[in-house]
């Protein structure tokens, strides 16, 4: 099987899948739906319709049985000089983000992850349109508090650099000055 | 207004007043281009009715009068209202122009990070200059002044970067003074050559000039659809099929020869058009100067520390010849701008190649050890290639009644399709060296694409659940990506590792 990079991920909240399943349900509610008008329209007949049917759900059944297998892949290291996101489950893909090259980093929250307590952690870097930084589900405590790191670092390494860095970032950390914590130490939840 | 002082932009200035006829020139061809054929159709209309008979040209007249009165009125509206100026109190640069609709675009001094003047032929023939304005960052505000005379033109760019240098850095302004036109006068100046150009575009961009040669085509046949359904005339079309008809074997596969060498005429006239007489200079060790264009005069100047990506592509031929084409990627954010923000050099010597790497790098390049991908890739691409070619042939056989020989065609584009992915195989390797990172890539025309490591924003590494031997790797800069597949896993994950590491411990910057 696959030996996971020498790195602790923290894995994402189970309670994540939860969101994906009720997407998922309401999704599939109006694919279904919307079938079985354009069926009841079209005048095609019950078999066919219901084998269609069928079908769509045993697509969209597979769909939900990859997600699911897909958290034991997901996870966040935070690490001394960078951040490392894994995602995908057939497509595994582990994104490395160096400290000083974040521009700024974003918390996104929807209805249902406020509902769950849930927290989408964006990060961004100047190179040029992606959005693959980002990884959902975590727990909104703990995503505020790895933006917070992140954020730090961020500054130190602008004090480093002096005044040329990047300004929005500066910006950005200043707002998050004062959270004192070491990620190192409260980040290893092994999957 | 016309004179080098700086005070001068700090309240609001107009262009250049031959700028009203620039305008109304723009947007009369503009216009053309958008009602001109319908004009023509009207105009055609119009004389073969009866009432051309009873009023003539009198209302044609009266129309073009009212039309271009109207245009030249909104030009003027246009000069008037377009102002700009350096606000000092917002450090930003403010453009203000509309008619009805003001518009008004501030840019901050510090995002400025490139001024380039151009001439295109209309402004060549009011002897006026365009002034660009480019920015950094993601809320890309980009402005165009489109007529300023030489000296206020020249003055705006100096005294532009130098703020923008100023507020960047937090510099003394004397460094940002350097890109003044004394130093550029008595740095060395170095030609490409148009043989260099013709003969590099020659064999390099057929596939551009096949593009563009068949979107010729297609326009063409539209517009032949149009004429004819304009004349109604049944007989044009007759002729045509008769024509066809009458065709033989030898004459058709003269024009096909014929208008497969129509690409390579057009691309080479394009390109020797477009890069005509390019030349670069060093003008100071921050800046590279480039002017090129027969029609079109461009003159940009290459900032050496945003470079992001060097690419050199060459052929078996080029090599021979030892020349290359050579694109710098400057930083980017924007995807549908990529275009813009590079930078070609058709036909680049060798010896001028070294110059520009010791420019932008302080060395040549190096190529470090090499690592190929497995050869798993090519297996895969050959059955690919193989199972592509079967299934055209069943298609052939089974809906066209392709005759038996056909298949010797097919055996024959499999064997070609196989040799090229074979030579892709060999050419796709990584160099890695602790200065460079090169990414090796193509079949017949080889790509290098040359990135220095403290230039990487972020890494991903890939690979399937299925193949996890097998890594991809996707190495983001801020122009772009670099991207390889079937590479060994733990090579490449111990190399990002590396890669990182180094990164976040550097201290030089990407930009």
């Amino acid at each position: 099987m696959l030996q996971a990079r020498e790195v602790s991920f923290e894995p994402i909240s189970p309670r994540y899948f939860t969101i994906i399943a009720i997407r998922w349900f309401i999704f599939l509610l109006a694919v279904l739906g919307g079938w079985t008008l354009i069926a009841g329209l079209n005048d095609i007949p019950l078999a066919t319709g219901l084998l269609i049917g069928g079908g769509l759900l045993v697509a969209a059944g597979i769909w939900l049985a990859v997600m699911k297998l897909s958290f034991k892949y997901r996870g966040i290291a935070v690490r001394e000089y960078d951040v490392v996101f894994r995602t995908g489950f057939i497509n595994i893909t582990e994104t490395l983000v160096p400290y000083n090259r974040v521009q700024h980093v974003k918390l996104i929250r929807g209805v249902f992850e406020k509902m769950f307590g849930l927290s989408a952690l964006y990060i961004y870097t100047a190179a040029g349109g992606n959005h693959n930084l980002s990884i959902a589900g975590l727990k909104a405590a703990d995503a505020e508090k790895i933006k917070s790191y992140i954020m730090d670092k961020v500054r130190i390494g602008e004090e480093v650099a002096g005044p040329a860095g990047d300004i929005q970032a500066a910006e950005a950390s200043a707002e998050d000055q004062d959270n004192e914590h070491n990620r190192e130490e409260d980040s290893h939840g092994n999957q | 207004m016309e004179t080098n002082n700086t005070a001068t932009f700090l309240s609001p200035n107009r262009m250049s007043r031959i700028g009203v006829l620039l305008l109304f020139v723009k947007q009369l061809m503009l216009y053309m281009r958008a009602f001109g054929l319908i004009l023509i159709l009207a105009v055609y209309r119009y004389l073969r009715s009866e009432a051309f008979e009873t009023y003539g040209f009198r209302y044609v007249l009266l129309l073009l009068f009212v039309f271009f009165a109207l245009v030249l009125v909104t030009a003027f509206l246009r000069y008037r209202n377009f102002r700009f100026y350096i606000d000092q109190e917002a450090e930003a640069f403010i453009l203000e122009k509309g008619i009805f609709s003001k518009e008004k675009t501030i840019i901050r001094l510090e995002k400025i990070f490139q001024i380039n003047l151009q001439q295109n032929v209309w402004q060549q023939v009011f002897d006026v200059y365009e002034l660009e304005v480019e920015t950094a960052g993601s809320a890309r505000a980009e402005v165009r002044i489109p007529a300023l005379s030489e000296p206020v033109a020249n003055a705006l760019k100096i005294t532009l970067q130098a703020y923008a240098l100023q507020h960047r850095s937090g510099d003394n302004i004397d460094a940002a003074g350097i890109p003044g036109e004394e130093v550029a006068a008595s740095a060395d100046r170095r030609y490409i050559g148009t043989g260099n150009i013709f003969y590099a575009s020659l064999l390099s961009h057929y596939g551009n000039g096949l593009r563009v040669t068949l979107g010729f085509l297609l326009v063409l046949w539209s517009q032949f659809n149009d004429w004819a359904q304009l004349f109604s005339s049944q007989t044009e079309e007759e002729r045509l099929m008769s024509w066809w008809e009458a065709l033989d074997s030898e004459r058709l596969l003269v024009i096909v020869v014929l208008l497969l060498l129509i690409p390579f005429v057009i691309n080479t006239i394009r390109f020797v058009i477009k890069y005509y007489n390019i030349s670069y200079q060093v003008l100071n060790p921050r800046e590279l100067g480039i002017d090129y264009g027969l029609f079109t005069l461009q003159h940009r100047i290459f900032q050496v520390q945003k470079l992001q990506e060097l690419n050199i592509v060459s052929n078996w031929f080029l090599r021979k010849k030892g020349i290359s084409f050579v694109t710098l990627l400057q930083s980017d954010n924007t995807v549908g701008r990529r275009q813009k923000s590079t930078t070609v050099f058709p036909g680049m010597s060798d010896a001028q190649l070294a110059q520009l790497e010791g420019l932008f790098f302080g060395q040549r390049i190096q190529q470090g050890t090499v690592i190929r991908p497995y050869v798993n890739k090519l297996v895969l691409a050959m059955l690919l290639r193989l199972a592509a070619v079967a299934a055209l042939g069943w298609f052939a056989t089974a809906f066209f009644e392709m005759p038996v020989e056909g298949w010797w065609l097919a055996a024959l584009i499999l064997a070609w399709s196989w040799l090229m992915a074979v030579l892709r195989f060999r050419n796709d390797a990584f160099y890695l060296h602790k200065d460079f990172i090169i990414r090796q890539s193509g079949s017949l025309r080889r790509t290098r694409k040359i990135i220095e490591p403290h230039k990487i924003q972020h890494m991903e590494v890939f690979r399937k659940i299925w193949r996890p031997k097998f890594g991809s790797i996707a190495i983001y800069t801020a122009s772009g990506v670099i991207y390889g597949s079937w590479y060994d896993y733990d090579t490449l994950y111990r190399w990002s590792e590396g890669l990182i590491s180094e990164v976040s411990r550097t201290s030089r910057n990407w930009m």
